[in-house]
């Protein structure tokens, strides 16, 4: 075995181009060819290298690395072979072919299990197509952005303009605070608006209004449901600019959706209803004025007639007793019959005060309806009216509530006929004075309708789609307060029923108005 | 006092016009009775002579309104006394053109005062 100074003793080899006999053709083929070989095999990690110090985004780059290394050393190893043509370094090449082995064979083993991943990059197209389909969905959110700030844009001028006093508010440690505010809810404070943001109700308002105020808000945060409320506010104790006194503020707050883990928020709108507030109280007492006054008017003039006559005939027997005559016994007659006329009256008077309590019963509609029509047949007999009343036989009509307010209602109705036909007879004497109150019952299943017609000519056209409105009517002025339909209507709801109307027989010489009073049946229908 | 005053009543309660026409006739008056308003318009155009209307408002057929309005067609001069069971909320002003005098009494009624408006309507000229 020769030792490694043997190896490495070249004066023992000879070149490799005494194999090749020395022939120039032969010696400059390899020459060429392993020159062309090499520089090619150099030029190519060259490549390489500039490839991955410039693009340092490149997938596996290590193997880029391991390529390179390989190329460059089998360049190497044919650049030896032409050294050897001449010196026979034959030790040295070996050397370098061994280590070129090593690199070819890691770089051959790492290689193998890259191919799956290899395989696995997605190729340029379908890069491309992602990025096409990435570009879209970039249009897309934009659109979607720019629809959302605007549509941000319109919520902003809403909550800038709107009448309503608008606030956020948060749960602060201190109790709720005011986190942004609309401008209504500062002029209705009479603050800026950055003054007012971070301070809760207990610094805006007095003690009992902000107390209501914190309940609400902390019952809102707790249920996280909507809620809708009013409180009474001393305006002199807010110092608020929006008029004196105590105001009525109606507050609906719902809870805001939110990020988990950020403190919750309510969005509140604040109205101020005080003059909505008195201007229905004041409906009210119109109302219950012109219901008092007419009650009156009614109760002095059926009390007049009796009273006038007891005291003719009262100071008749006096003078008759004073000059010495006969007893007056027809005056005392008279004086008795008068007086039991006016106690009649009373009871009646009684039983509409009885009507008056605040408990509902079961009455039965057709025998309230009957003595109605009968009050309004005797008081209109002498003006000519007929009142006619159909029935549907006998039996009770069953409804609930109070039969006074059916009683009002009716009568409502009847006024109204009344004065129609009163004044279209003005106009026209010769037209029909009639009014006609029917029952049915089921016509509308598990109802009674209670049909007032009458033949004064019908509902203007003008004011009839507003005319269950309060002050709306047909009447002259002083002749109607415009208030007994919304009443009547309104007694109507009360008792579950609903008011309905229409005009009949237009252009014909009984062309009228027909009112319908609908109610439901209590207990189910007709009971003999 | 030479004439007596020739009163025409329209008054539909019978009771009341019966005791009205005796203490009337007793203060002096002649009395023309008429159960409601046509009756008067009635007695008047067949020729019954009357210095004075006294009647009611409300009464069947013809109320007093109309009748009051009728009469002083024919004589605008024609003293009224009215009575009411309720006074207009409008006043008398409503009842007539204020062409001839005429009082509103309300009921009840005293014959002493229906006397002294009977006669106040009746001596203007």
């Amino acid at each position: 075995m020769p030792g490694l100074a043997g190896l490495i003793d070249t004066e023992a080899m000879a070149p490799h181009g005494v194999c090749l006999l020395w022939q120039p053709e032969l010696i400059w083929l390899h020459v060429v060819s392993d020159g062309a070989i090499a520089l090619a095999y150099w030029s190519i990690p060259l490549v390489l290298v500039v490839l991955l110090l410039r693009r340092r985004d490149l997938v596996f780059p290590w193997a880029i690395g391991l390529f390179a290394a390989f190329i460059l050393l089998c360049g190497a190893t044919h650049a030896m072979d032409i050294w050897t043509l001449w010196h026979p370094d034959y030790a040295v090449q070996g050397v370098l072919k061994a280590v070129t082995a090593a690199v070819s064979v890691a770089t051959a083993i790492a290689l193998w299990p890259l191919l799956p991943r290899l395989l696995s990059l997605p190729s340029v197209q379908a890069l491309a197509e992602a990025n096409a389909s990435l570009s879209r969905e970039v249009a897309e959110r934009r659109e979607a952005e720019s629809r959302a700030r605007q549509s941000e844009a319109t919520l902003a001028s809403f909550f800038t303009h709107i009448p309503d006093a608008l606030f956020i508010v948060r749960a602060g440690p201190e109790g709720p605070v005011f986190e942004t505010v609309n401008p209504a809810f500062c002029q209705l404070f009479g603050m800026e608006g950055a003054a007012l943001e971070g301070l809760g109700p207990r610094e805006l308002l007095e003690a009992e209004a902000a107390a209501e105020l914190v309940f609400q808000f902390d019952a809102c945060f707790t249920a996280r449901e909507k809620r809708d409320f009013e409180t009474l506010v001393s305006a002199e104790a807010q110092g608020t600019t929006q008029g004196h006194g105590t105001r009525h503020w109606h507050t609906v707050l719902v809870p805001l959706p939110g990020p988990e883990g950020e403190a919750p928020r309510l969005l509140g709108s604040l109205r101020d209803v005080t003059e909505v507030r008195r201007l229905q109280a004041e409906l009210v007492e119109t109302a219950r004025r012109a219901t008092i006054g007419a009650m009156c008017a009614g109760v002095a003039h059926e009390m007049s007639q009796p009273v006038n006559i007891i005291g003719l005939w009262a100071d008749r027997a006096r003078a008759t007793i004073a000059a010495g005559g006969a007893a007056p016994l027809r005056a005392m007659e008279v004086v008795l019959g008068q007086t039991k006329r006016l106690g009649a009256l009373l009871e009646r008077m009684r039983e509409l005060a009885r009507g008056a309590s605040s408990e509902t019963e079961s009455f039965d509609a057709a025998a309230t309806a009957a003595a109605t029509v009968e009050i309004a047949r005797r008081s209109w007999q002498l003006e000519g009216l007929e009142v006619a009343l159909e029935m549907p036989g006998p039996g009770r009509l069953p409804v609930r509530g109070r039969a006074a307010e059916l009683e009002q209602a009716l009568l409502h109705l009847l006024e109204n006929a009344r004065d129609a036909v009163l004044r279209r007879r003005a106009a026209d004497p010769a037209a029909p004075a009639r009014i006609t109150v029917s029952l049915t019952a089921g016509a509308e299943p598990g109802r009674v309708v209670i049909a007032v017609r009458d033949t004064g000519g019908g509902v203007p056209a003008g004011i009839a789609p507003s005319i269950l409105e309060p002050f709306v009517t047909s009447k002259d002025p002083g002749q109607g307060t415009g208030l007994g339909l919304p009443i009547a209507a309104g007694l109507l709801r009360a008792m579950g029923g609903r008011l309905a109307w229409a005009n009949w027989a237009e252009g014909l010489p009984e062309a009228g108005a027909v009112f319908r009073l609908i109610l439901p049946l209590a207990g189910g229908g007709r009971a003999a | 006092m030479s004439m007596p005053l020739r009163v025409l009543m329209a008054e539909d309660e019978d009771l009341a016009a019966e005791v009205l026409q005796e203490g009337l006739v007793d203060a002096g008056f002649e009395v023309l009775m008429a159960p409601d308003g046509q009756a008067a318009l009635e007695l008047a155009a067949a020729g019954a002579g009357f210095d004075v209307l006294l009647t009611d408002l409300r009464m069947p057929r013809l109320d007093g309104k109309e009748l009051i309005l009728r009469l002083r067609a024919e004589r605008p001069s024609l003293p009224v006394v009215v009575m009411t069971g309720f006074a207009p909320p409008e006043g008398p002003d409503r009842l007539h053109d204020g062409s001839g005098p005429l009082r509103l009494l309300t009921k009840p009624i005293d014959l002493s005062g229906l006397v002294s408006a009977l006669w106040a309507v009746t001596q203007v000229d």
